[in-house]
């Protein structure tokens, strides 16, 4: 179980300094985390998400809610196969009407989806790595640490701004 | 940008108060609401257990009120697309105070609006007939119908409102599920999904909501056309348009902003947010209002234009009846406050005042649910063989459901903004630190920004 | 007008003579009585409510004294292409290979939205449970289903008396001929105004009477293809 260090700062500056002396101490990129209350847009952890698929899986979601609805409208009115007013059994203008709204109903389901797996949102221990003074406008830095001596020297980087290790 | 974010005690306060401290207002609110909607409810069991002929409608007017009201409530949620979503697509960042206003309303008309599809059956028990799903009768829903067309809009869109509501509301959810206690701590923790604010989760969420937007215009556009086909796809004269499409959309988006700015000009005073909702808000939705104003009469010009120009006689009925005829009174009720006043209201800026847009939507909202009416009614009224012209009058229960659908409306509307902030918090302060001079905050917000607290 | 049959099945179509026409209504009481057709009392039908499968349109023309007064019987045109048939989202309205505008009672969930797109106005919604005031309920015909509030009903061509000349023709290992079937209108009308048989049979009386100088169709500009044939010499 890796230990986890909670430090809390009160500006953005502050935090980013302290993991920058982090890094310096050989703490690796990936186990810190900046948690915030706004987003934190100039902060350069920032380009190094990885790149998200949230844009490429919508358009994927459409092509499969479009599937779906072609074959829905179209092998069950020939399951029914009544004439009304004259139209063809497979009517494409009426039925592409259909197929529009499914299209955006899978790109919609598809976002959802894959921007609460990506943001690893609705996982457990969650809270293992969270400090409420987030919400009070302060910045909270979590470090991973697994190796003990590793987890000194975070001690010591952080300094007076942690708040607890476990 | 790197100073301290502008959390400060200030913002938040006020912006939860509605839910901390709603006030004796809100209870005033919600008890009238409540009753109002009870009342309907008893309307509706007689309904339920009557029979459709407890209303006015008749042969030929088949539909009236229940239509009026279907069209009217989709045609009402408009209001958070567009404010919504072409405003943050656009980088409108004044729109950050009013987002969340909009995208409830859209959630809670929608609501409303698709509850008409089922009331409005002869055998309503059957609603469920019109949803595609495998069944021993070996039967489907008949995709070429326009009301088959309507299941799949209105229920896409529905779901696409609530997701686009719900994803910019996990950050304020995490921000309430951190500062509350006891039962309405679990309902905030899982509605938050473990939100933390790590840089990743904001991206993300950034990203999603950017996608959505995206997404949800065009679905919005579909809607109302979608609704407006149940009448153009028809061969009755003046239902029979090509036009009813844009025209539809174009009024929808007009009495959606419309209804945006009563609910933010009673959301101001009542929770008392007014270095939120500025006079510069209530201005530039007064400009979008009157720009749709113009639209509306466009097409609603063109529209009488080419059918009097014509001269069809079917069509002439029609016309006669809406322009000189019975129906001539609510015809000129509706240009006056869909076209003439708001026009005056909001064409100069001293009159363009909180007050002057609330007035102005006030008048539209009720002209464009008479303009509902008038496309509905006078056409069914005189069909093709004058021998089965007809009339329409509405009985205590039509009326009572239309009472009804405005106090929900204010009933769910009270609810959401007593469990969930109705500014959003983490977005407006966004705002102030990106972009200061474009979110046009009170001087009390930014001098919020300057003092760390 | 698509009239040849597609199959061999019968091609049913009303022809209904104007110039016989006296408006005596005879007609809308026998379709009445033998369809079970409920009557919604005083109050309902100064509402607009009261359901006449056939019903006789009166127009006056002309003023005082060159005063002519016109009778058509208006019903189900049964339209090849019937407007009201893809409007329907639960399929409770179709169109029969013997080319008849089925409504399917047990499926009909009442949106209404057939009778607005019909427009001969042919169509009609029950807007309570029917009921017959005694002894009327002791007269319904059996072989005709009643139908609940909520439901929309028209003319079928008395299709009950359709299947019953079938299944008679095919008990006889015959096809159906003219004659077979005859509609409770068709039947009752004093002055032999109305006919009935298979429009794509070409030695059948319709068939032969489509082909008059005086025939006509309502509203044949829209495109329904109706197959209630009127003749009227006109004046």
């Amino acid at each position: 179980m890796a230990a986890r260090i909670i430090a809390i700062f009160d500006t953005p500056l502050d935090a980013l300094a302290a993991s920058g002396k982090l890094r310096e101490a050989g703490v690796p990129r990936s186990a810190i985390t900046l948690m915030s209350s706004e987003p934190l847009h100039d902060e350069p952890f920032e380009s190094e998400h990885k790149k998200s698929h949230i844009g490429a899986l919508a358009i994927v979601g459409g092509f499969i809610g479009a599937a779906c609805a072609v074959l829905l409208t179209v092998l069950t009115s020939r399951r029914v196969d009544l004439v009304t007013g004259g139209m063809p059994i497979v009517t494409p203008w009426a039925f592409g009407i259909v197929v529009f709204e499914l299209t955006a109903l899978g790109a919609i389901l598809a976002t959802l989806g894959m921007m609460i797996y990506e943001a690893r949102l609705a996982r457990r221990g969650a809270s293992d790595e969270y400090d409420k003074a987030v919400s009070e406008g302060n910045v909270v830095l979590c470090v991973r640490c697994e190796d003990p001596s590793l987890q000194e020297t975070a001690q010591a980087a952080l300094g007076s701004n942690v708040r607890g290790s476990d | 940008m790197l100073e301290k974010p502008p959390t400060n005690s200030k913002i938040n306060s006020d912006l939860l108060r509605p839910v901390n401290k709603p006030g004796r207002g809100w209870y005033a609110t919600v008890t009238v609401s409540g009753l109002v909607v009870l009342a309907a409810v008893v309307a509706l069991s007689y309904q339920f257990a009557r029979g459709l002929g407890v209303w006015g409608i008749n042969r030929p007017v088949f539909w009236a009120l229940d239509i009026t009201n279907f069209v009217f409530w989709i045609g009402i949620s408009h209001a958070g697309t567009l404010i919504s979503a072409i405003l943050r697509v656009t980088g409108a960042e004044w729109r950050r105070p009013v987002t969340r206003c909009a995208e409830a309303i859209t959630v809670f008309a929608l609501m409303i609006g698709a509850l008409f599809p089922i009331i409005h059956l002869g055998r309503p028990w059957f609603f469920y007939w019109m949803v595609p799903y495998p069944n021993e009768r070996g039967l489907w829903p008949n995709f070429r119908s326009p009301l088959a067309w309507d299941f799949f809009a209105i229920g896409t869109y529905l779901l696409g409102s609530i997701i686009y509501l719900y994803l910019p509301l996990i950050p304020d959810l995490a921000l309430l599920r951190d500062k509350s206690r006891g039962r309405w701590q679990r309902l905030y923790r899982t509605l938050s999904l473990g939100w933390r604010g790590t840089q990743l989760q904001w991206d993300r969420l950034e990203r999603a909501v950017r996608v959505m937007a995206v997404i949800i215009i065009p679905v919005a556009v579909s809607v109302h056309t979608i609704v407006s086909w149940d009448f153009a796809m028809t061969i009755r004269p003046m239902w029979h348009s090509t036009m009813f499409g844009p025209y539809f959309v174009a009024g929808a988006i007009f009495s959606g902003i419309a209804a945006l700015i009563l609910a933010m000009a009673v959301i101001r005073r009542v929770f008392h947010l007014e270095d939120y909702l500025r006079p510069v808000h209530f201005n530039n939705l007064g400009l979008l209002l009157l720009t749709m104003s113009m639209i509306w009469f466009y097409f609603t010009f063109g529209e009488y234009l080419t059918a009097w120009y014509g001269n069809e006689p079917g069509e002439m009925a029609v016309f006669r009846s809406k322009v000189s005829g019975v129906y001539s009174p609510f015809f000129w009720a509706t240009i006056c406050c869909c076209f003439v006043i708001p026009v005056v209201l909001l064409s100069f800026k001293r009159l363009r005042t909180i007050k002057g847009t609330t007035v102005a939507s006030i008048l539209v909202i009720v002209g464009m649910w008479f303009e509902r009416f008038l496309i509905i009614v006078p056409t069914l009224a005189q069909p093709r063989f004058a021998f089965n012209w007809g009339s329409y009058k509405p009985t205590w229960v039509e009326l009572t459901l239309t009472a009804g659908t405005f106090g929900y409306f204010v009933l769910l509307y009270s609810i959401f903004s007593r469990l969930f902030p109705i500014i959003a918090i983490w977005e407006y302060k966004e705002g102030l630190a990106i972009a200061p001079a474009q979110m046009e905050a009170s001087d009390a917000g930014r001098a919020a920004l300057a003092t760390a607290d | 007008m698509i009239e040849e049959a597609k199959t061999k099945k019968p091609q049913w179509a009303m022809v209904i003579d104007l110039d016989r026409c006296t408006g005596c209504e005879a007609c809308v009481v026998a379709c009445r009585v033998e369809n079970n057709i409920p009557t919604v009392g005083p109050e309902e039908a100064a509402k607009g409510r009261s359901i006449n499968w056939i019903r006789i349109e009166r127009y006056f023309e002309g003023e005082y004294p060159d005063v002519k007064v016109k009778f058509m019987p208006v019903l189900c045109q049964h339209c090849e292409e019937a407007p009201c048939e893809p409007v329907c989202p639960v399929y409770a309205t179709y169109h029969t290979e013997e080319g008849l505008n089925a409504q399917v009672y047990n499926r009909c969930i009442g949106t209404r939205y057939c009778a607005n797109n019909c427009p001969y106005t042919v169509r009609f919604f029950n807007f309570f449970d029917p009921k017959w005031d005694a002894p009327l309920d002791k007269a319904l015909n059996p072989e005709v289903s009643v139908r609940s509030r909520g439901v929309m009903e028209k003319c079928t061509f008395c299709i009950q008396r359709i299947r019953k000349g079938e299944e008679k023709a095919k008990d006889e290992g015959r096809e159906v001929r003219d004659g077979d079937v005859v509609p409770a209108c068709v039947q009752t009308c004093p002055t032999r105004a109305m006919y009935f048989g298979n429009i794509g049979d070409s030695e059948s009386e319709v068939s032969k009477l489509s082909k008059s100088n005086r025939a006509s169709r309502l509203l044949e500009e829209l495109g329904t293809k109706p197959r209630v044939i009127y003749l009227n010499k006109g004046d």
